[in-house]
């Protein structure tokens, strides 16, 4: 057989590649809130500002909403969010490497606004002055000062009145100016878009404040209409700045203003007894099914065993690599890919065993079994990756870890079922001149 | 070794009828339990309940815990270590906490325990992850329906997807009846067992169809899908049975956290290699015998 050498180094580089990407695995594998703990939050519901007519039960369950879709973009799996009461919201996070930034995002009621600019000087001097016109209000633009605290600097007179808020935001996602400075792009939906179109070309060239909870963040001149419902937000960014506040904007602003009145570390939620105990129950189950294997199919069990740890190891390395987090459905998942490798190996060495009964000789027989097993390989792998990728494009929380760990580790199994043990086998004939195969 | 020598000649597809009735009384059965029990099969994970924050005044052993309650019958519990003294557990349970207090306070007698805070706490799989987890669900299933029409037939992707709907129902019913309650490990065991179940439908419906491709006409499909399924049977029981070592494991040594977890994916594998044979291949031979149709023999 021609280029087994090749498809050695192949499967070698594959294995020399997982390593290096999951090695070492206490740092590189991240483990979910179930298996590990992690933070926990609790945080207080305050009614809004602005006065607000939502019963204080409903109002914490719109910003648990709120809070969760932050959690998620934040792409932690498995959080835990409880509402406390009537007032209070329990999160758990699952190994959060920043908790100030946690809190952060969280935190923050990212209310948006678009409000036109009064630039009558003489307006502007009395508003400073304590007499502010009705229907509009003085807003400051911050700016740090030398000790990086943000400080009030620029007043501006704006109409009370909003003309677009971030409730029409249909995206918001970091982008860079054409001064290379990171900045907010945002997306108006079609109801945004046209409000926008109507407010600008009502008001070229005056300005346009742009507000954040109360913080005006920039108030560019409108140089003509803007119909395309496109805007950003420029201001003095940084890159993770820009891409929490696109986060959060994204998400959604909260109902109400929330504080964090305790912050402790918690232990997996499974308990740590339960995992140990699962740990010990799966590798046992593991040995018997490895150890089954190679007494029922000698040395091509011992193939179809090693060709399982590459899979194993080529999911660990992918998981690592897109520093996805590893949970109990995640588990799960693993258990599922582990047995469909076991049936793909099964089912081989079964359809060979027909062909040799059949009376064909040893590579014949290894060919055709191959040949014959791989469609039903390809097509039942194929079938549960469909269903898979959409857990984990539409699942959320235990759906999505799941949808996960066997989306990859089906893709991984096609390889390694096929390919690996196929390798294995043909360099078993062609190097050691086998004449019997023993998988029987 | 080898367990299957020759080729079995088993008639699978001749008592269907049976196998109809059984797996339409099981489903019934426990749809109909589900119903009457209502929300008690559900576990707090979906109700919602009661947090109870403990202070012992030493440190103890969290499954020492686990184990007084467990005897006690409180499986149904989550018990969290907070902070890092060891010394302070949240237990979440579906009623008040009261008489779990009063079972530590007896089984510690030589600890004192203070009840830092007891609040009712909302459902973590709430609504809105319900529904979206179910949608996510069915349109997973579309999804194999349609790839199963495209490489195979239209009506071997109906039958997979009822066989798969089957099996799914037919765990349901015994994870119920045994008075168990369904948490968020048991929706992955649940989607585990879907993708168990259409893996193993499909390897059956391969051979089929490499056996049908052979023929220019299908005089007897009966015998072509008991031959499929025979020659399958090896594949079958082998994978079957190796997946059920590793859940045996988890079963018996898993902790009872996992317990239940383990004994739904135990059901599910049995109900979806039963399914396979006796529900998917059953169903494609008894629409073919209420409307016979020309099976796609060629190449695809």
């Amino acid at each position: 057989m021609k280029g087994i050498y090749i498809r050695l180094f192949v499967i070698l580089a594959v294995i020399g590649l997982s390593i290096w990407g999951f090695w070492p695995p206490q740092q590189k594998i991240r483990l979910g809130l179930d298996l590990r703990g992690g933070m926990q939050l609790v945080l207080q519901v305050r009614q809004p500002l602005v006065e607000s007519k939502i019963p204080t039960t409903e109002l914490t369950d719109r910003t648990l909403e709120v809070v969760r879709n932050r959690v998620d973009s934040l792409g932690l799996a498995e959080p835990v969010l409880q509402k406390i009461g009537q007032d209070r919201i329990m999160v758990q996070l699952p190994g959060v490497d920043d908790p100030d930034r946690a809190m952060e995002i969280l935190g923050k009621t990212a209310f948006l606004e678009f409000k036109m600019v009064e630039d009558n000087p003489e307006l502007l001097k009395s508003a400073i002055a304590g007499t502010v016109p009705e229907g509009y209000e003085l807003l400051y633009q911050y700016e740090k000062d030398a000790h990086g605290i943000s400080k009030p600097s620029v007043p501006l007179l704006l109409k009370s009145q909003a003309a677009v808020t971030g409730q029409d935001l249909s995206n918001a996602q970091l982008g860079y100016s054409q001064g290379a400075l990171p900045v907010v792009d945002l997306e108006f939906n079609s109801e945004g878009a046209r409000k926008f179109a109507e407010v600008t070309a009502a008001n070229v060239n005056k300005r346009l404040a742009i507000v954040l909870d109360g913080i005006v963040q920039s108030a560019p001149v409108i140089r003509e209409a803007i119909p395309s419902g496109k805007a950003q937000i420029s201001g003095r960014f940084t890159t993770q700045e820009a891409n929490d506040l696109a986060l959060v904007l994204k998400a959604g602003a909260l109902p109400a203003r929330i504080e964090i009145i305790d912050r402790t570390v918690v232990g997996p939620s499974l308990g740590r007894d339960s995992i140990n105990a699962g740990v010990k129950a799966s590798l046992l189950g593991a040995i018997l099914v490895g150890a089954f294997m190679i007494v029922y199919y000698s040395a091509g069990g011992l193939a179809a065993v090693f060709a399982l740890g590459v899979n194993i190891l080529i999911l660990m390395a992918v998981m690592a690599y897109f520093r996805q987090t590893l949970t109990l459905p995640g588990i799960a998942g693993i258990a599922l890919t582990i047995g469909m490798a076991v049936d793909a190996n099964v089912l081989i060495f079964e359809r060979i065993r027909e062909e040799l009964k059949a009376g064909r000789t040893i590579g014949a027989a290894l060919d055709r079994g191959y040949d014959r097993a791989l469609v039903a390989i390809i097509d039942s792998n194929l079938t549960t990756v469909i269903a898979a990728a959409i857990l984990l494009a539409l699942g959320r929380g235990s759906v999505k870890g799941f949808g996960l760990t066997l989306t990859i580790g089906v893709l991984a199994n096609i390889f390694t079922a096929v390919f690996v043990t196929k390798v294995l086998f043909n360099l078993a004939i062609s190097h050691f001149h086998i004449k019997k195969l023993h998988i029987g | 070794m080898n367990f299957f020598p020759k080729t079995t000649t088993f008639d699978f597809m001749g008592k269907r009828g049976i196998f109809f009735i059984i797996s339409l009384a099981i489903t019934i059965i426990g749809l109909a339990l589900t119903f009457i029990k209502g929300n008690r099969v559900l576990s707090m994970d979906f109700t919602g309940g009661y947090l109870t924050q403990l202070e012992f005044s030493q440190e103890v052993d969290i499954s020492q815990v686990r184990g007084i309650l467990g005897e006690r019958g409180y499986s149904d519990i989550i018990l969290q270590k907070v902070g890092e003294t060891g010394r302070r557990f949240i237990i979440k349970t579906k009623q008040g906490g009261h008489e779990i207090i009063q079972t530590l306070r007896e089984n510690f007698p030589a600890v004192s325990i203070s009840v830092l805070s007891e609040e009712q706490v909302s459902p973590t799989m709430g609504q809105t992850i319900r529904k979206q987890t179910l949608l996510a669900c069915l349109l997973a299933i579309c999804g194999i329906l349609i790839y199963i029409a495209f490489r195979f037939e239209f009506r071997f992707a109906v039958a997979a997807t009822i066989a798969t709907i089957h099996d799914l129902l037919v765990t349901l019913a015994f994870v119920v009846v045994s008075g168990r309650e369904i948490d968020s490990l048991v929706i992955a065991a649940f989607l585990t067992i879907l993708g168990y179940s259409v893996n193993d439908t499909v390897v059956i419906f391969d051979r089929i169809r490499e056996n049908l491709r052979g023929l220019t006409r299908v005089a007897d499909p009966v015998e072509v899908f008991n031959r499929s399924l025979n020659e399958t049977l090896s594949r079958t029981m082998i994978t079957g049975v190796t997946s059920l070592f590793t859940l045996g494991c988890l079963y018996f040594l898993g902790g009872p956290v996992l317990n239940t977890f383990a004994f739904t994916l135990i059901i599910g594998i049995i109900t979806g290699t039963y399914s396979s044979i006796f529900i998917a291949s059953a169903i494609v031979i008894a629409w073919e015998k209420r409307a016979p149709h020309r099976f796609r023999t060629s190449s695809s």
